[in-house]
This record gives C-alpha cells, structure tokens and sequence, in this order.
C-alpha cells in the first residue's frame, strides 16, 4: 500500500510540473514565437531588401536629372519609411556613398538607418542631417527643445493608420469612438464591439516609436489601459497600411474597417478612410548644408512623389 | 519502495521540474522582449 502511495505521489507530482509547463507554453510562450527572420525581429525590416544601388533590391528606381554629388545629407527615420528614403538615395546619391556591412550601414554611409526612437535623436544631436518619421513623441520634442534645437517638419506623403487583428477573429469593422473605448479600458470583451464573447487584449508598442506616437495623439489625451485578463483573449494592435501589408505580409493578420470604410490605397487618396497621417522629412532649422532643402524640394517635386508613390505610399500633392 | 529511495525521486522530479519550468519560463521572457505586435496576434493573441 505504502508502495502505490509513493508511487501514486510521484506520478502526480510529474504531472503537475507537465501540464503546468503545457499550460504556459500553450497560454504564453506559443504567442511569442517571432515568424519572421532575425533581421526583422532585429531592426522590424530586412534592410537588404530594399537596399539602392543592388540590382536585385525592392526599392524603387526611377530616373531623374537631380544628382548631388558632394556634402551629402545623411538620411536615417524609421522602418516602415525606409524603402522610401532608400528610393531617394537610389535615386539621387553616388553609389559609394552607401555602405553596407551585410547587417549595418557603416558610420561614413550617408544612407542610415536606426528606426524612429534613434532618428530623432540622431538629427537633434546632428548624426543624421535629414530623416523620415511619422509625427514625434512629446517627449522627442522635449529633448530637442532642452538641447535648444529648432526641428522643421515637411509632409512629403499619407499614410493610413491601421488597427489589425487575428484573422481568425470574426470583427472586421470598428469605429473611431469603439477603438478609443478599447485602450481606454471602456470595452473589455469582443463581444462588446460586435464579436466573440472573449477578451480583448489591446496591444501597445514602445514609448518613442512611430506608430505609439500616433496611437497617442489618436486617443486625444485620453489614457490607454491594459486588459489585465486579455492575454486570455484576442488582441488588436495598430501599425501603418503599407508596413502591415507589404513589408511584413504577415498572412495571420487581417486589417481592419474604422467606421465601415476599409484602409485600401483609393479609401486613404479619397479621405475616406478616418485616420491618415503624414509622414516628414525633418531637419534642423538651422542645419548649414544648403543640400538639405534641395534634396527635400526634389522630394516634393513631381520625381520625389513618383518614388513616393511607386513605394505604396500616398504622395502629398 | 525505500523512504531513502523515495526521497531521492523526488527530489529529482522537483528540481527537473523547477529547472524545466524555470527556462520555460525565461524563454518566454525572451521571445516577449523581441515579438512584434503583427507576429503575437498573428499566433493568436
């Protein structure tokens, strides 16, 4: 009897430690696996994809008479824009101005890339000359300020901003003042909206980064709560259109409707689609390198807004 | 079986079962910190 006790005991115990670790990997870890390769969980884009002067890159080549050829601005910004700018260098730059260490631009290419967060502190404390972001955080602007230096932005394209589920979850529509209620903490369950009798995990990014920055000036001054049980549940996220669609073509996600007009490229031209935003260039005021507003006055030129749009991006004029 | 025995098992399946549970644990952490947002709802969150 005492045999089968201990035995029984040991048994359990096994068990327990099992189904616990199941139970974990099932609930937790399972979500977390990252199917995309190391260089976009690495930098959120394939640098390399999409790099100028490579005969086999996705960046778009158009042909133009604007060249520079010396005191090349340094250009940097963030990832879903850098096909864009990449475009610009293809276009406009020498070939041996970029250079590419088969992980990283190197310190003398005048082609960087260190995503939104490091942008902007780049071209604040003068590493990057010119770079392409999506509105900054407050707390960017403060640091610019506290280092007394003036930052012009120029609008040189639109781009919607999207909210993205599963694509097994049955909603395919939401409206401004539902998404606004989800990450204020107002609507808990998807059943509330419309959908499953579940919990919505309402997903955030970092602090700093491009598409935060909007999600906050989305929620006009209205806090953003977590859904403590949401990991129970289904999320919804945001992002931009195109970096959803064409960067990262992640097929488990599907895009969603905000109230009923869905994010398509003729919706976001039309201004139907509710939440677009323009993306800068941005540079210091008072930045001597007299390239910098040609390169950007080229940029807003008829060639510029080609590259623009031939990108998947909506042109600004 | 033995107590001495006994005890020994045991001992063995808690600390695999700690140590199992702890790097299960500290892997999810892991991939947390380097998961995108479109990568976690598209597993299913």
């Amino acid at each position: 009897m005492k045999l089968f006790q201990q035995i029984s005991t040991l048994f359990l115990l096994t068990i327990c430690f099992v189904g616990f670790d199941i139970s974990v990997y099932n609930l937790f870890t399972k979500r977390y696996i990252n199917s995309t390769s190391e260089q976009m969980q690495a930098k959120s884009i394939e640098l390399d994809k999409y790099l100028p002067f490579d005969e086999n890159s996705e960046a778009v080549k158009i042909d133009t008479d604007f060249k520079l050829t010396e005191n090349l601005p340094v250009v940097d910004g963030a990832a879903a824009l850098y096909p864009v700018f990449s475009a610009f260098v293809n276009a406009v730059y020498p070939q041996d101005s970029v250079v590419f260490d088969g992980e990283n631009f190197t310190p003398e290419s005048s082609l960087q890339y260190t995503n939104t967060l490091r942008a902007y502190k780049s071209v604040v404390d003068g590493g990057a000359d010119i770079i392409f972001c999506a509105k900054p955080s407050a707390e960017q602007l403060e640091y610019a300020e506290e280092q007394g230096v003036e930052l012009d932005f120029i609008p040189i394209g639109h781009e919607a901003f999207v909210f993205i589920v599963n694509n097994d979850n049955p909603v395919e529509n939401l409206t401004v003042e539902q998404i606004r209620g989800i990450y204020s903490g107002k609507y808990r369950n998807w059943k509330d909206v419309g959908g499953d009798n579940t919990a919505i995990d309402p997903v955030q990014r970092i602090e700093g980064s491009g598409s935060q920055s909007v999600m906050m000036s989305f929620m006009d001054g209205i806090p953003m709560k977590k859904n403590l049980f949401g990991f129970m549940g289904r999320a919804v996220g945001f992002s931009f259109r195109y970096y959803v669609s064409e960067i990262v073509g992640n097929g488990g996600v599907k895009m969603l409707s905000v109230n009923g007009v869905y994010p398509d490229k003729e919706n976001i031209s039309s201004g139907q689609y509710p939440i677009t935003v323009d993306f800068y260039a941005v540079y210091r005021k008072d930045n001597p390198n007299s390239n910098v507003k040609l390169l950007i006055d080229w940029i807003l030129s008829d060639d510029g807004q080609e590259i623009v749009e031939k990108s998947g991006y909506i042109p600004i004029k | 079986m033995r107590d001495k025995l006994f005890r020994r098992i045991l001992i063995i399946i808690l600390i695999a079962g700690a140590v199992s549970t702890g790097m299960l644990v500290a892997y999810t952490y892991y991939l947390h910190e380097k998961c995108s947002i479109i990568s976690y709802i598209a597993n299913g969150g």
